[in-house]
């Protein structure tokens, strides 16, 4: 028997047995097709065994076997949907990791973030990739909701994708928010007290709200905790729902639409024919998703590595609330309603019912047509709302609308209670002891005796001079006299106090106001 | 070449250099980490200042100095080199520190120099014994105390600054300079008048021209006002306890500072 | 279904599967609420008001502020004792608004919030701002050492309470009462 096999045979079997294991896990590639799929060559096989992998396959089922050409062209989808979904992928992926560090309590949340950055290699980083990708999911899920209400491509079969995709949006916002609070500092902590005040003001519900929520009357352990879980588990498995019901409809029931003008507009019998040429997921559509998903890879790299930090401001302090505190920035549009008016009707009520417009929009668009030129009233309204969301988001920062004191803002700009600002980020050896009275002392070399001088204290010095001045000229602080002084406090550690004082407008009483600020030579701006 | 070859050409050359980012990025991370780690201990230190400022300042002195009879100092070489021996503390400087904010002072430990604020002699600072401050606070104060050991151990000397007080013209106002007295001998950590002091350790010293002035039959408030000063335990106030108040301002204050003082009193109505 | 069965479904008579189904359904259903009532109910969180809730001694009359100067922080229980020209108050430090701890301004005496800018008089009153209504108050009970209760903020109206001549009487706030600010026109 065994004299009978030769070398030819048992090569033949073995090649056969490799082959049989390939196909099983490829879902029925054999080792021939995957090469003809490399050289880009057409299919070895009949039936082509690249669409069979689309319905043996669970991961591959979701995928179409084809897309028409026209609808993979870049300036119609600009491929917004794909990157949506893929900094999907980039936060679950990078949340896993994080996960390992992160602690939610009020008492370790902070200290595990710094214990991140300081302690662990990659750990800033990967915070980092995992703040700009919520960003950057934010603004491409509603830059990629923008286009396909500009494409009309809610209309007919799409309706019901358009609404998971509303639902999506609505997750999206309430995962970045919900990620938001984690890190425990005074930015996370005012934003969420101010964003589930909101739920308060819902009628009825509004105290049972609040407490669902934080866990609370206030935010504390409950809340952070609440929040926590819903971000990795109860928003994320709502996201995978949705996202699966939603791609599936686009990939198996009426596919990513073409360009109206293929089918609305005059266009030739070649035209269209080309324009609905199939081009197929394996291997041509994939190798492109590859490519694009890594230049995204790329992007979020080069941006982490050298430019993209994310900020972390004090430990939170649930007994005082920062100056300027304002809401992430794809709620300052909410921020700036909320400064219009009554908080149930800004809001509650009208957050309501712009979402439900946007759920009912295929239903109140009666037009059949897709093309842009003929949905002249859909496309206005769409560019008016963008144009609207910007005006509100532009009230709802804090320089619009909120009144400071004057002698308040000046010092709140020169050095923010939160943040870095141009006093601290005036180099330590620059800040040579002493008083500086503004319009007394020379705004320049203010430091003859230090051997490069110390222009960006000269530059602070002169510019809080000119506040001051401004404020005087202008009656908001007659007669005031402003000083700056810096003292060394301890070994590498000085104490800077700017002070002003004034004659108080309406009683001429003597009024000041003053912060002492504490810089440590070690100190880095973030 | 195709566009999908160009895809994949271009593919390779972004995932190469990614990796070789990532990688030139691992070995400068041990360097970042220390760099963070150096700041964070800063931050904490400043964060320190703050704290200490705002709470201990009143008892321990602004600059750590103490006030001889009530709180002892913690800038000094003695408290680096002697005092946990002194007190029989095994740990770390750092842990005694955080131990006593957290915990306070029932009883002091040195009755004869510093007798603290009566009972307790320092009050828990912990949030979880009832305090104000949450435990990253008082690392950060303990952070901030120990950074006195390269000033105290005259590692580093501190330039002083020329003129302490801010504003010149105040200076030429005795009530202004009485109200530096105050500050300084601390008298505001037991004594509090608003808007100055927040001590509440004697009598509230707010009106205290008007009910210096009835105190005593026969007595006008200045006098009453300066035998107080310099002799504590002459009058007592109702509800007040003996020996609390220094026994000494007549050695430590000149007539100067005295008369600057009792002005500074006299405003308070 | 042929024709026939087609034309008599209008008149079928519901017959026991259907029947069972039906009510297997709709028990199905009362489970389902039930489930969300249990969930409801585990999420709710029920909170002692031991700390926040209760009466707190906050000291005594010689300790407070003079009249129409600035108020007393009391971080601890989150409120503003405020001493103004017609009585003492005790103001919740939460503005009405949306949540955040405003503070008092020695520049403009009085209280300006840092999130939106709402203002408010060392009263409470609502000065200007998108804040609703005027602050909230707790009922405030001055006492003497033996308890006797000398003065005490009324529930309904929150007026500023007169100060009695005593410097021993002692504050107590009682914060679960909290009277909510009016609305403003």
């Amino acid at each position: 028997m065994i004299k009978s096999l030769n070398f030819q045979d048992l090569r033949q079997k073995a090649m056969e047995a490799i082959d049989n294991r390939v196909r099983i896990i490829t879902a029925g590639l054999g080792l021939q097709e995957l090469r003809a799929l490399m050289r880009g060559d057409p299919p070895t096989e009949r039936p082509n065994p690249r669409y069979k992998v689309h319905t043996t396959s669970f991961l591959f089922h979701i995928r179409p076997r084809y897309y028409q050409r026209a609808s993979t062209i870049f300036a119609h989808t600009f491929h917004l949907g794909f990157f949506t979904a893929f900094f999907f992928f980039v936060e679950t992926f990078t949340g896993l990791i994080l996960m390992v560090y992160y602690v939610p309590s009020p008492e370790g949340a902070y200290a595990s973030i710094l214990e991140l950055m300081s302690n662990v290699p990659y750990g800033q980083m990967l915070r980092d990739m995992h703040r700009l990708g919520a960003e950057a999911m934010v603004i491409f899920s509603a830059l990629h909701m923008l286009r396909t209400y500009l494409t009309g491509s809610y209309k007919g079969d799409r309706t019901f994708t358009w609404l998971t995709g509303v639902g999506l949006l609505g997750i999206t916002l309430f995962l970045s928010f919900s990620g938001y609070l984690l890190p425990w500092d005074q930015l996370a902590y005012w934003a969420v007290t101010i964003g589930t005040s909101m739920a308060e003001a819902a009628p009825m519900v509004g105290n049972e709200l609040n407490l669902l929520l934080r866990g609370a009357p206030d935010i504390g352990a409950g809340g952070l905790l609440r929040f926590y879980l819903g971000h990795v588990i109860l928003l994320p498995l709502a996201a995978i729902l949705l996202i699966s019901v939603h791609y599936y409809k686009v990939a198996r029931e009426h596919s990513i639409s073409l360009p109206a003008r293929f089918e609305e507009g005059n266009v030739s019998k070649d035209e269209e024919k080309d324009a609905k040429q199939r081009i197929d997921i394996i291997p041509d559509l994939l190798t492109h998703e590859i490519f694009l998903t890594v230049l995204g890879i790329f992007f979020l790299v080069i941006a982490t590595a050298y430019f993209y930090h994310a900020p972390l401001e004090t430990h939170a302090n649930p007994q005082q609330t920062p100056l300027d505190t304002k809401a992430p920035w794809y709620f300052w549009w909410l921020q700036g309603m909320l400064k219009l008016g009554d908080k149930t009707l800004m809001g509650i009520i009208i957050p309501t019912i712009i979402v439900g417009l946007l759920v009912a929009v295929p239903y109140i668009d009666r037009n059949p047509h897709r093309s842009f030129f003929k949905r002249p009233i859909a496309v206005s309204l769409g560019i008016l709302g963008v144009l609207v969301l910007v005006v509100l988001s532009y009230m709802g920062t804090p320089e619009y609308g909120i009144a400071t004191p004057a002698a308040t803002r000046i010092l709140q700009d020169l050095a923010p209670e939160e943040g870095t600002g141009p006093l601290r980020a005036i180099p330590y050896d620059q800040l040579q002891q002493g008083v500086y009275e503004v319009n007394v002392t020379e705004a320049d070399n203010l430091c003859p005796g230090l051997d490069f001088g110390c222009p960006e204290l000269e530059a602070v010095f002169a510019e809080y001079g000119e506040r001051v001045n401004e404020a005087m000229e202008d009656g908001r602080l007659p007669d005031a006299q402003a000083v700056l002084l810096i003292e060394e406090w301890q070994a590498g550690l000085k104490k800077i106090t700017p002070r002003i004082v004034w004659s108080d407008p309406d009683t001429g009483e003597t009024k000041t106001y003053e912060r002492h600020i504490f810089l440590h030579q070690n100190r880095v701006g973030e | 070449m195709t566009r999908l070859q160009l895809e994949i050409a271009l593919g390779t050359i972004l995932v190469v250099v990614s990796t070789i980012i990532l990688i030139l990025f691992g070995f400068s991370e041990n360097r970042r980490m220390t760099r963070f780690e150096e700041a964070q201990q800063a931050h904490a230190i400043e964060v320190g200042a703050g704290l200490f400022e705002t709470h201990c300042s009143g008892c321990h002195g602004l600059k750590g100095e103490g006030i001889e009879g009530l709180c002892p100092p913690l800038n000094d070489r003695p408290f680096f080199t002697d005092r946990l021996e002194e007190v029989g503390w095994t740990g770390p400087l750092e842990d005694y520190i955080i131990a006593t904010v957290s915990g306070g002072r029932l009883t002091s430990t040195r009755p004869e120099h510093y007798a603290g604020q009566g009972k307790p002699a320092m009050p828990a600072w912990s949030e979880d014994l009832g305090g104000p401050l949450r435990r990253d606070q008082i690392r950060n104060l303990a952070a901030f105390i120990m950074n006195w050991e390269a000033t105290a151990l005259e590692q580093v000397v501190l330039e002083e600054l020329p003129t302490p007080t801010p504003s010149p013209e105040e200076l030429d106002d005795p009530v202004a300079r009485g109200r530096l007295v105050f500050l300084d001998m601390g008298c505001g950590a037991c004594h509090a008048i608003d808007g100055v002091s927040t001590g509440a350790v004697g009598p509230n010293l707010n009106q205290i021209s008007e009910v210096a002035a009835t105190r005593v039959e026969g007595m006008t408030a200045e006098e009453y006002i300066r035998e107080s000063i310099l002799m504590p335990n002459a009058h007592i106030v109702e509800g007040f306890p003996e020996n609390v108040m220094p026994l000494n301002f007549d050695e430590r204050l000149s007539q100067e500072q005295l008369d600057d003082v009792v002005t500074f009193l006299l405003a308070q109505q | 279904m042929t024709a026939e069965t087609a034309a008599e479904e209008q008149s079928l008579n519901i017959n026991r599967r259907e029947f069972l189904n039906f009510a297997w359904l709709v028990s199905l259903g009362f489970l389902t609420m039930s489930f969300g009532g249990v969930t409801y109910l585990f999420s709710l969180p029920r909170f002692k008001e031991g700390e926040f809730g209760g009466i707190f001694t906050v000291g005594e009359v010689a300790d407070l502020p003079q009249a129409g100067s600035a108020p007393a922080n009391v971080p601890k229980v989150k409120l503003w004792l405020s001493n103004t020209e017609n009585g003492l108050v005790a103001l919740y430090k939460v503005c009405t608004h949306l949540g955040c701890l405003y503070n008092w301004s020695d520049q403009v005496t009085h209280f300006v919030c840092p999130c939106h800018g709402s203002e408010f008089q060392p009263d409470g009153t609502y000065i200007r701002g998108p804040a609703p209504r005027s602050l909230d108050r707790f009922v405030l009970r001055l006492e003497t050492p033996d308890g006797q209760v000398l003065a005490e903020t009324d529930a309904t109206t929150g007026e500023p309470v007169q100060i009695p001549d005593n410097p021993d009487a002692i504050i107590r706030i009682d914060t679960g009462q909290r009277i909510l600010g009016e609305r403003h026109a």
